[in-house]
């Protein structure tokens, strides 16, 4: 396709896209709900996580578009992250696809399937989830269970897998500000042999206004390992064009 | 996370029965708590079984706050809906239908939906429309949902 023809396809596909894709009323959870079709938002996504003598920050930017009413693609181009050992590395691209299966309000539970793959050198992950919500009011209970797969290395000869369930509930205080909790408990198969439990705990906050929002969770390890952060805080910023 | 519970909260021990203290205790705990309090064989919480009772408590926790507010009032339109709202305006039984369907879907990408009588029905065209834009509604979309909105706030 040649440069003019891609320009002529942005000016007639842009402004149809202006719209808000959603908020987050959780960083550490995904909720059921979809983005309207033809809407596009960018969402940052910055994470750090602190444990003894330690410090990593991940950044993540992801371009989210409705396709449908149900129907939702999710494009991350950057992927970074800074460790305190290893400096910064750039972690590669994902695609993600949300399907909306029912609503939060009107069905018993508002479901949603979710699929990820994230591809960079020498790595490969897949990541699928099951978000279901339900709205009470002004309440909002998500519950999520996750199953990530990854290779990596020469080969990708490594491999390793995690299972999450992740528990979390917002209330609104107004249209604008809803404050809530958050709960992750993961367990971590190194090889997929060995087994590791970790659970965080904490709060949230966000906040809307106009095109964008603001979401922030802050985490505490109720578990006791070692290697895993004490401390974990999570922004995500998005703005609809 | 019973025995961080009895760390934390020394009082909470058994005591002899008839001491002063049980009733402070009574006092103090719900039910619940004064259960195991009251029990000789308090059952040692193993790690691996901290975080299901951890997610218990939330649950718990959550179910009772859900309590103080947990309706959702949108009600299914009916023939009944469409004609009384044919006697104000313009509207049938399938873009009545079609206004539910957005209001449901569209609105809580961004909010929990408010109560219909919250806002009055001078008010509701003029918040539907600042926020159209937004969870992507067409001017016919838009004039759907504010139609289910004031049909189902009639019907109160």
């Amino acid at each position: 396709m040649s440069k003019r023809a891609l320009s002529i396809f942005a000016l007639w596909i842009l402004p149809a896209m202006c719209a808000f894709a959603g908020v987050r009323h959780f960083t550490f959870l995904y909720e059921a709900p979809t983005s309207p079709p033809s809407s596009i938002e960018l969402e940052n996504t910055v994470t750090w996580k602190h444990g003894a003598g330690w410090n990593d920050v991940f950044i993540r930017e992801e371009i989210e578009i409705g396709i449908t009413d149900r129907l939702q693609l999710g494009i991350y181009p950057l992927d970074w992250s800074h460790h305190s050992d290893g400096g910064l590395q750039y972690n590669g691209g994902a695609v993600e696809l949300i399907y909306n299966l029912s609503n939060p309000v009107v069905d018993p539970v508002g479901v949603s399937l979710y699929q990820e793959i994230s591809v960079a050198r020498q790595h490969f992950e897949s990541e699928s989830k099951l978000i279901a919500q339900k709205n009470f009011g002004r309440w909002i209970l998500d519950y999520n269970v996750t199953l990530e797969a990854e290779w990596e290395s020469k080969g990708l000869a490594e491999q390793s897998g995690e299972l999450q369930q992740a528990l979390g509930a917002s209330y609104e205080i107004s249209p604008r500000l809803s404050v809530g909790i958050e709960f992750l408990h993961e367990f971590i198969f190194p090889d997929w042999h060995d087994e590791v439990t970790n659970v965080f705990v904490g709060p949230n906050v966000s906040y809307r206004r106009h095109e964008w929002f603001v979401t922030v969770t802050a985490l505490a390890q109720a578990s006791d390992t070692t290697d895993e952060p004490d401390l974990q805080l999570r922004t995500i910023f998005g703005i609809g064009f | 996370m019973r025995m961080k519970l009895f760390r934390q909260h020394p009082h909470l021990h058994p005591l002899p029965e008839g001491e002063e203290a049980q009733s402070e205790v009574d006092r103090a705990v719900p039910c619940s708590m004064l259960n195991l309090a009251a029990n000789p064989h308090i059952e040692i919480t193993s790690p691996a079984e901290r975080p299901i009772h951890l997610s218990l408590s939330i649950l718990a926790a959550l179910i009772f706050l859900f309590g103080c507010e947990s309706t959702n009032y949108v009600p299914p339109v009916t023939p009944q809906m469409a004609t009384a709202s044919l006697r104000r305006q313009d509207v049938d039984l399938a873009k009545l239908r079609q206004g539910r369907t957005l209001f449901v879907h569209r609105c809580i990408e961004c909010h929990t939906l408010p109560a219909i009588w919250r806002y009055s029905a001078q008010d509701w065209p003029g918040i539907v429309n600042s926020m159209s834009h937004r969870a992507s509604l067409k001017p016919a979309e838009r004039d759907a949902v504010i139609a289910y909105i004031l049909a189902a706030r009639a019907q109160q």
